[in-house]
């Protein structure tokens, strides 16, 4: 009924190949940890350039906070390199020369501390949480998760990308099961999005930030806290950061007040 | 002597072994069926297939010798090569082409495209210089391939096929002017083709090719009419015959005897031109004493000619007019008389030499 | 009597096939175009996020045509024309990244050309060469992707073409690079020429084992179709824009490049 993570991962061959080729990369490469304590958020001078690799979902949020933040601190330089977070974490672990790892889930951060990627212990600095999208006008009178099974078609997440696992927890903590026959399953959570918007699927389930971007597109429906999960998205420096100090800057500007009211704007939760 | 070859080559379970010696000015037509080894001969002379043993030497120069571990390869051999169907580089324009060789030899680009115009004029294809090949007539390309390969001062001279790519009715004259170009070249020249009218009207002398092996050589004359083979007494349109000779009396291998007028003793060859077999529907009566009851197993009509192929016990082709075999009404397994006067039967040594 | 020769026409089914087949590639183009915001398109592409983007497909794209053609044509000769054992081997490699996913080749360029990755740990130990990050990344990345359809279309030419000319040219005292580049290269032109074109527009278009492998950063690995990808999470008029902008090259550079080299091929 309910899709299994085992039929759609091989459904989905190459993104498990991605994982496999993760799994081997990050057990080989599993060595010190040490954990150092050195992100003491101070207010020093700052100066150099760091990159940092952020799950996509953060782009707009995190343009914008670069850009006021290299105007508060002059001569700094803050580069994005933005992708999957499952991605991110096979470059980083590649020897990739980022700076900050900002994850959209806190297993792909599991993943880069473990192979030893990560300094120090990651910060949650946002928090995203689903919603149901429906078509402009709510055609169908769906209200609730329980209702989708009033849709002809609803659009996922892939189990391997964060928010399909999401949603599958969601919908199994409402008892609901929607027949795999109905379900289209979308590479992340743009695609899946894109299915309402035009017009193919009646429903999706998907963050937050990303409903909220939707626009006259489509239709958000709140799905009730007791049924809902609450994906955390962490932060670190990189273990290789040849500018911890500007590293450690940027995080603590992200976590402030300063970078709150940025990721609040985008419609991310609070942290805790 | 310019051009001395020992060739030996092994390609798969196929051996080729032959010598030619050609000598300066002189124009050597390599005749032989297709899958005799004619064109791996060429191949060899040009470097373009090394020799698996003997020796190439070309004006006391040796180009292959594998025992020796010599071999120039062909951008370094002088030897032209007019190729089958004469591939002239499609890209370049006639006048091209033949500076294409002239600049390989090492002269500057300059003196290469004055030299290539030069060559064209002496080709009489001064108007075609700028033209692309596909512009050009067979027998003109033929002259353009034939420029290329004489503008790098060959010593030796390869000629493939150089009259198979033309129509039939263009090529008495390219024939001609082919023989005329040959005339003036100095160096040594080897042609090879199938057709003993080429071959002919081109060559000094003829070498017969057959299985790898040289079956024949000599002039013209010699060659056609005392053919040692059945594919050059076929190519000549001659029947030939073994038999064992005692006087003048000629026993085939079946015991057929037939009489001839020229004495002999031992193996021997006959020869007997087609249109000296007369055919008759009943026994001929009078002077013929060699004459045999028979049947024909195929006729082939030629114009106002017919090839009727006999068979046992004397398997000769006769040749008659088109109207005689309307009149004797012949098919394929009609019964008839053949018959030969003794003084058109021409006999040699099967032995060479 | 005879029936006077009517003109052959296409057949109907024919016709019909091509009708259906020229929808099936132009509609989803107008597609693109109806969701354009026309009036905000220029702004759009000249931020500086689109401004960089185009500016780097262009630049990877011609460096990976140019790798392709320093490293493909020798390899697609060396196929085609001699008898090394194991040909057969090296043919499947050449073409496995057509059939690779462009991210699965990402994941492997990352393993094998990452900083820590088998190769990848000697060239940075070594020399300092790194790719993760870097514009010559994204080049690489492209290259590995586009490479396999220049190998292919000039190796099927270089068979094609009939081998007795380099004889011909050997014969003519031209010695083998001579040959290559007066002979055989002019002879394949057409297809060498065709091959340059799909590389180039497979090398624009990559997407998957760029972001993989070189990342995706503004102004050093974000090239136009990763820009796209980007501008779907929060800008979709920009990625429209950017979308439209990727074909527009691509339709330019290709029509012009075919007129020329049917040109060259009448002339």
């Amino acid at each position: 009924m309910s899709s299994s993570p085992q039929q759609t991962s091989m459904r989905r061959p190459l993104i498990a190949l991605v994982a496999v080729a993760m799994v081997a990369v990050g057990a080989t490469g599993c060595s010190s940890s040490a954990a150092s304590s050195d992100t003491t958020t101070t207010q020093p001078k700052v100066g150099g350039s760091i990159t940092v690799s952020a799950a996509s979902s953060l782009t707009g949020a995190f343009n914008q906070l670069g850009t006021r933040f290299q105007s508060a601190h002059p001569g700094t330089k803050i580069t994005f390199n933005f992708g999957s977070s499952s991605a991110l974490v096979l470059q980083i672990q590649q020897g990739a020369p980022a700076d900050v790892f900002a994850s959209a889930s806190t297993k792909n951060m599991t993943a880069a501390q473990s192979s030893g990627n990560i300094k120090g212990k990651p910060v949650v600095f946002a928090r995203n949480t689903l919603e149901i999208v429906v078509k402009p006008g709510n055609p169908l009178g769906i209200t609730s998760l329980a209702g989708l099974n009033k849709a002809n078609v609803v659009a996922l997440c892939a189990p391997s990308a964060p928010c399909g696992a999401a949603a599958d927890t969601v919908l199994q903590q409402a008892g609901v099961t929607i027949p795999t026959s109905k379900v289209t399953l979308g590479a992340d959570v743009k695609t899946t999005l894109a299915q309402v918007t035009s017009g193919n699927a009646d429903a999706a389930i998907v963050y937050v930030t990303d409903a909220k971007a939707v626009g006259h597109a489509g239709e958000a429906v709140p799905i009730p806290k007791s049924q809902n999960v609450v994906t955390s998205y962490p932060i670190a420096p990189v273990t290789g950061t040849t500018n911890a100090a500007l590293a450690n800057a940027w995080i603590a500007y992200v976590i402030g007040p300063e970078g709150q009211k940025v990721l609040r704007a985008a419609g991310f939760l609070p942290p805790g | 002597m310019s051009l001395d070859a020992d060739m030996r080559v092994t390609v798969g379970t196929f051996e080729e072994r032959i010598h030619l010696d050609v000598a300066d000015g002189e124009v050597v037509a390599v005749l032989g069926p297709n899958g005799s080894g004619k064109s791996t001969l060429l191949r060899a002379l040009a470097g373009l297939r090394p020799l698996t043993a003997g020796r190439i030497v070309l004006d006391d120069v040796v180009l292959d010798d594998p025992d020796a571990g010599v071999l120039v390869p062909p951008e370094h051999r002088p030897c032209g090569m007019v190729f089958q169907d004469y591939l002239l580089f499609p890209h370049l324009t006639a006048a091209a082409n033949v500076a294409f060789g002239i600049r390989g030899r090492g002269a500057t680009k300059a003196d290469a495209d004055k030299r290539a115009l030069e060559w064209l004029g002496r080709m009489g294809l001064a108007d075609k210089a700028e033209s692309k090949p596909r512009q050009l007539s067979g027998g003109e390309a033929q002259r353009v391939a034939l420029a290329r390969a004489l503008a790098t001062s060959p010593r030796l001279l390869l000629l493939d096929e150089p009259m198979a790519a033309l129509d039939v009715g263009t090529r008495g004259s390219v024939r001609h002017q082919l023989r005329r170009h040959l005339a003036e070249f100095a160096g040594s020249c080897v042609m090879v083709t199938h057709d003993p009218l080429d071959a002919a009207a081109i060559a000094d002398r003829l070498v017969i090719v057959e299985a790898g092996r040289i079956v024949q050589q000599g002039t013209l004359k010699e060659v056609t009419t005392r053919p040692r083979t059945t594919y050059i007494a076929d190519l000549m349109g001659l029947n030939l015959l073994t038999a064992r000779a005692s006087g003048t009396t000629l026993v085939l291998a079946n015991g057929t005897a037939l009489e001839t007028a020229s004495p002999a003793t031992g193996e021997v060859l006959m020869v007997i031109a087609p249109r000296n077999i007369a055919l008759y529907l009943q026994r001929p009566g009078g002077s013929p004493r060699n004459t045999w009851s028979t049947r024909v197993s195929e006729v082939h009509l030629m114009g106002d000619r017919a090839r009727v192929l006999v068979g046992e016990p004397v398997p000769v082709t006769a040749e008659i007019t088109a109207v005689s075999l309307a009149e004797l009404g012949l098919t394929e397994g009609s019964p008839v008389w053949a018959s030969v006067k003794a003084t058109q039967i021409d006999t040699y040594p099967a032995q060479a030499g | 009597m005879t029936a006077p020769q009517r003109r052959r026409r296409p057949p109907v089914f024919a016709l019909v096939v091509a009708s259906l087949t020229v929808a099936f590639l132009a509609i989803p183009l107008i597609g693109l175009l109806t969701k354009a915001s026309w009036s905000t398109l220029w702004n759009d592409l000249t931020t500086p996020v689109a401004l960089d983007a185009l500016r780097l497909s262009l630049i990877c794209s011609l460096w990976a045509t140019g790798l392709s053609l320093v490293l493909g044509v020798p390899l697609a000769w060396v196929l085609a024309r001699t008898q090394l054992p194991g040909r057969s081997l090296v043919r499947a490699l050449a073409i496995l990244p057509m059939v690779l996913p462009p991210v699965v080749g990402g994941v492997a360029l990352l393993v094998a050309f990452g900083r820590d990755g088998l190769v990848g740990k000697h060239l940075y130990s070594l020399f300092g060469i790194q790719f993760t990050f870097t514009t010559a990344g994204a080049v690489l990345a492209e290259t590995f992707v586009a490479m396999p359809f220049l190998i292919i279309t000039v190796e099927a030419a270089l068979r094609s073409m009939d081998g007795r000319y380099e004889e011909v040219a050997a014969n003519l005292g031209a010695g083998r690079w001579t040959t290559f580049r007066r002979v055989t290269l002019p002879m394949i032109a057409p297809s060498l020429i065709a091959g340059t074109a799909l590389t180039w527009a497979r090398a624009l278009g990559e997407f998957g084992a760029t972001i993989t492998f070189a990342g995706n950063i503004q102004g050093r690995t974000q090239t136009l179709p990763l820009a796209v990808y980007l501008a779907l999470q929060n800008n979709e008029a920009l990625a429209v824009a950017l979308s439209l902008a990727l074909l527009a090259i691509s339709v330019v550079v290709l029509v012009s490049l075919r007129g020329w080299w049917l040109g060259t091929i009448k002339s």
